[in-house]
C-alpha cells in the first residue's frame, strides 16, 4: 500500500465534534499535536500550523495549512511525523531512529528527540558512512534479517550541530516555524544510500552520561520494551495493529542485536564515538 | 488460592517469547509486562492448562529450591498477574 498526499489550501482550525484522544507535548510543556478520531480516519492537528487528515486504513493523508505558514514548515511536519505515522496504520513498523550504512549493513541509532541521532547520522554521512534516514525509520521483518528503508535524501540539524558535522556553508533549507533545526539536503558534503539494507543493529541512545561510547548489550525482552517506547503508532486502540506491531517487535528483537549506547554529548568526541560505533559493529555480536 | 485451580488466559492478553523470557501485551490499555526466565517457565506451563500445584511440581524438577517454596511463588505470580487481570484463576 502506498501513501498518497493531498494538498486542500488554507483553512481555519475549528474544533472537531470529538475529543481528542491523544495528544504530544513539547519539553516545555506545551501543547505540541493533538489526535482526534474521525468518522473516517483521524485528524492530527498541529495548533496553529496545520491540520492533516489521515485515512482509517493510512493509505491517504490530505491536509490544511494555517494562514501564513510556510510550505516548507507543512512538509517538514508531513514527512517528519505524520508520513511515521500513517504507514504504522498500515500496519507498517516505523521508529524514531536515524540509520546509516556501515559495510554492507546499516546500523540504526533509537531515541527521542535531542538525543541526537541526526547529529550521529551526519557524522556518519560526511565520513563515509553514507545515511539512510534521519527520523522515521521504516524497518521490514524477513525471515533471517530485518532490512532498514531508506527515506528523505536530506538531515535536520541544529546550527551548533550542523557547524560540528558539516561546515556552516553547507547548502541548506531554513528552518521552518516549528522548529529551529535547518534542513540539510544529501550531496556531496552529506552522503546519502538510497537503497534498503539489512540491519546490522540497533543502537538504544543514553542520555550523554558516559564519559567515552560505551555499548551494553541489551536482553531481549529489554530491547522490546525500547522499541515499543520508540515506535511510531497512530492508534494504539487498534488491537489488530497494536498485535501486528508486537508480533513484529519481538521477531526484530530476536533477529537483530541490540545496545544500549551511551558516549559524551560533545562534538570534539564525535569523530571517537564513530569510530568505536564502527569498531562495535566490526566485531559483528549476535543476538 | 489453591493449588488445585487453572489459569485462563484473557482474549485480550497476548504472549511472546523473546530469548528465555516472555513478554504480555494486555490489549485493553497497551500496556506490556515482562516475565524473567523463572516466570516465563511457570507462564508457559499454566498456559498448557497444568494446575497451579502441578505447574510448581514441574518446576521444583528444574530448580534448587523447596517445593512448599517455589509453590509459594508460584500463588504470588499467579496473584499478581491475576491482580492485573493478565489472567484468570478457575
Amino acid at each position: 500500500m502506498t501513501l498518497l498526499l493531498l494538498k486542500l489550501g488554507v483553512r481555519d482550525q475549528t474544533t472537531p465534534e470529538t475529543a481528542p484522544y491523544h495528544h504530544w507535548v513539547l519539553p516545555d510543556g506545551s501543547l505540541w499535536t493533538r489526535f482526534f478520531r474521525l468518522r473516517e480516519g483521524y485528524l492530527i492537528r498541529f495548533p496553529d500550523l496545520a491540520d492533516f487528515e489521515v485515512s482509517s486504513d493510512g493509505s491517504r493523508v490530505q491536509y490544511w495549512s494555517a494562514n501564513g505558514v510556510a510550505e516548507e514548515t507543512v512538509a517538514l511536519l508531513f514527512n517528519n511525523q505524520v508520513r511515521p505515522l500513517a504507514l504504522s496504520r498500515q500496519g507498517k513498523l516505523m521508529l524514531h531512529a536515524s540509520s546509516v550504512a556501515l559495510e554492507g549493513e546499516a546500523v540504526a541509532f533509537v531515541g527521542p528527540s535531542g538525543r541526537g541521532k541526526s547529529t550521529l547520522a551526519a557524522s556518519f554521512a560526511t565520513h563515509g558512512f553514507p545515511c539512510l534516514t534521519d527520523d522515521g525509520l521504516q524497518v521490514e521483518i524477513g525471515e533471517d534479517f530485518a532490512t532498514l528503508l531508506p527515506s528523505l535524501p536530506s538531515l535536520r540539524l541544529w546550527d551548533d550541530s550542523l557547524r560540528a558535522t558539516i561546515s556552516a556553508d553547507a547548502p541548506r533549507i531554513a528552518p521552518g516555524e516549528y522548529s529551529a533545526k535547518s534542513r540539510v539536503l544529501a550531496g556531496e558534503h552529506l552522503t546519502f544510500h538510497d537503497a534498503p539494507m539489512k540491519a546490522g543493529a540497533f543502537y538504544f541512545l543514553g542520555e550523554g552520561d558516559s564519559a567515552v561510547a560505551t555499548f551494553e548489550p541489551l536482553r531481549q525482552s529489554e530491547a522490546l520494551i525500547e522499541m515499543v517506547r520508540h515506535s511510531f503508532l497512530l492508534d494504539v486502540e487498534q488491537h489488530e495493529i497494536l498485535k501486528s506491531n508486537f508480533t513484529a517487535l519481538s521477531r526484530l528483537v530476536s533477529i537483530t542485536p541490540c545496545f544500549r549506547l551511551d558516549y559524551p554529548r560533545n562534538y570534539d568526541a564525535l569523530a571517537e564515538v564513530r569510530l568505536a560505533i564502527v569498531e562495535h559493529s566490526r566485531a559483528g555480536e549476535t543476538v | 488460592m489453591r493449588l488445585s485451580g487453572k489459569v485462563l488466559i484473557p482474549a485480550h492478553v497476548m504472549s511472546k517469547i523473546v530469548g528465555d523470557e516472555i513478554m504480555l501485551l494486555d490489549l485493553s490499555n497497551g500496556t506490556y509486562f515482562a516475565l524473567d526466565a523463572i516466570g516465563a517457565d511457570i507462564w508457559r506451563l499454566l498456559e498448557r492448562g497444568m494446575t497451579l500445584g502441578a505447574t510448581a511440581a514441574e518446576i521444583y524438577a528444574d530448580y534448587d529450591a523447596s517445593l512448599a517454596d517455589i509453590e509459594r511463588d508460584v500463588v504470588l505470580l499467579v496473584d499478581q498477574l491475576a491482580t492485573k487481570q493478565l489472567l484468570e484463576v478457575v
